[in-house]
């Protein structure tokens, strides 16, 4: 089919995987407190990694993809509260590892590059009209 | 359109240094009459035109054109006068034929309208996002064209104008 | 006779120059969608295209300059942790001049041809 706007494939490449990153922090921070998960453990909070490739056309841009969405293992805080139904014996209870805060920079990071992207669409669709209007 | 048709005009435009030879040397063979002495006028006479049919000139196909005007310098049957002279003595004496001049110009129009194509069939492919490659190529083959279709209407407007020309 | 109506240098290098800056604009593209990958370098416009084109614009000869190409660009330096190197600011802003630089040679060239138009049919349409 025709392909009418340039770099389309590389900047919807990022579109796509900067919508995942937000999906995933947005899971995170609703996730911030839940000590009984679906396996009974506390949240861990996922990270996702992007991957750089070369897009198919053969320009030398480069497309992104999320390579994949992985888990932090890294043990959050234990707080003391026996009150608590998921505190153990000793009235410990394993709270997530999510950080309010970092999450919050990740989704602020992720929704710049968003709108970034977003721009270059623009961008590269107002080229394409002023083309279409030479010798007239 | 009849070659010979057009060489009657093209030797009605050689002509004029043959007015004063009006007494008798008519040196014309009957089929190729076109000179304008007196005594071949008769020749100028409507079916003679018929022949010469201008609608065909406006139906032009340019390469019968310019292989038309490209043989007026070789072929006048017969007439062979002092002051037989090629289309390239018309042009001021320069080496080059009107008839190569048109062709070669017909032929860049043409190639100029085949890159617009070739342009065009990338574009429709996906092969390239360069869109403006394709409109600048589209808006060439337009001017080239345009300025063939203008050096036509000239053409056939002067010959219209010729025919006019009182003797 | 057809070709001589074409051969102004100006119009052959505003043409040359949309190729260019139709790449780069890949270019940046390619970089503010890597903003947040790791290790990647940013690309721009490859310098012997660049420097053939500015040489070869005063010298006259614009068919022996190469074709615009994307590569990694050699003087961009500051990394960050993860080893990228776009600054996305920057990005965002050639971006907004390079489509500057792709309307201006639109016009250009629109321009040229729309005088040729002019010349041959004395109308400012065909």
């Amino acid at each position: 089919m025709m392909n009418l706007i340039s770099g389309v494939n590389v900047t919807a490449s990022a579109l796509s995987a900067e919508q995942v990153r937000m999906d995933v922090v947005a899971e995170n921070i609703a996730n911030a407190y839940t000590t009984h998960g679906t396996d009974g453990t506390a949240y861990k909070r996922k990270v996702v990694s992007f991957e750089s490739m070369l897009d198919p056309t053969g320009t030398g841009a480069q497309s992104v993809k999320v390579s994949q969405i992985s888990t932090d293992s890294t043990p959050g805080p234990a707080i003391y509260d026996p009150g608590n139904p998921d505190a153990n014996k000793d009235g410990m209870v394993q709270m997530p590892n999510v950080n309010l805060s970092t999450e919050m920079v990740d989704l602020m990071t992720a929704s710049r590059a968003y709108e970034a992207n977003l721009a270059v669409i623009r961008n590269a669709r107002q080229m394409a009209a002023k083309a279409l209007t030479i010798g007239h | 359109m009849s070659p010979i048709g057009l060489i009657d005009v093209s030797s009605m435009m050689r002509s004029p240094e043959r007015v004063p030879s009006a007494a008798g040397a008519s040196g014309t063979d009957p089929a190729g009459l076109g000179g304008l002495d007196p005594s071949s006028l008769a020749g100028l006479n409507p079916s003679n035109l018929a022949g010469m049919d201008p609608s065909t000139l406006g139906g032009l196909n340019p390469s019968s054109f310019a292989q038309t005007l490209g043989s007026i310098p070789g072929v006048t049957p017969g007439a062979a006068t002092p002051a037989t002279s090629d289309a390239a003595s018309i042009a001021g004496g320069q080496p080059v034929s009107f008839g190569n001049i048109l062709s070669n110009a017909i032929n860049e129009v043409n190639s100029k309208m085949q890159a617009a194509d070739a342009a065009k069939t990338q574009v429709l492919t996906g092969e390239t996002t360069n869109v403006h490659q394709a409109m600048i190529a589209m808006q060439e083959s337009s001017v080239a064209f345009g300025l063939m279709v203008e050096v036509r209407n000239k053409l056939v407007d002067s010959f219209q104008e010729l025919m006019r020309m009182q003797v | 006779m057809i070709e001589s109506l074409f051969s102004n240098p100006n119009y052959e290098a505003s043409k040359l120059l949309l190729d260019a800056t139709a790449a780069r604009h890949e270019a940046l593209a390619s970089n503010i969608a890597n903003v947040e990958t790791p290790g990647y370098k940013r690309v721009d416009l490859s310098k012997n295209f660049s420097d053939a084109f500015s040489a070869q614009l005063k010298a006259g000869d614009l068919s022996s300059v190469p074709a615009p190409s994307i590569q990694q660009d050699p003087t961009a330096t500051t990394e960050r942790q993860d080893g990228n190197n776009v600054q996305i600011d920057k990005e965002l802003m050639d971006m907004s001049s390079n489509s500057l630089q792709y309307d201006t040679l639109t016009e250009f060239v629109s321009g040229s041809l729309k005088q040729l138009q002019m010349a041959i049919t004395g109308r400012s349409s065909m």
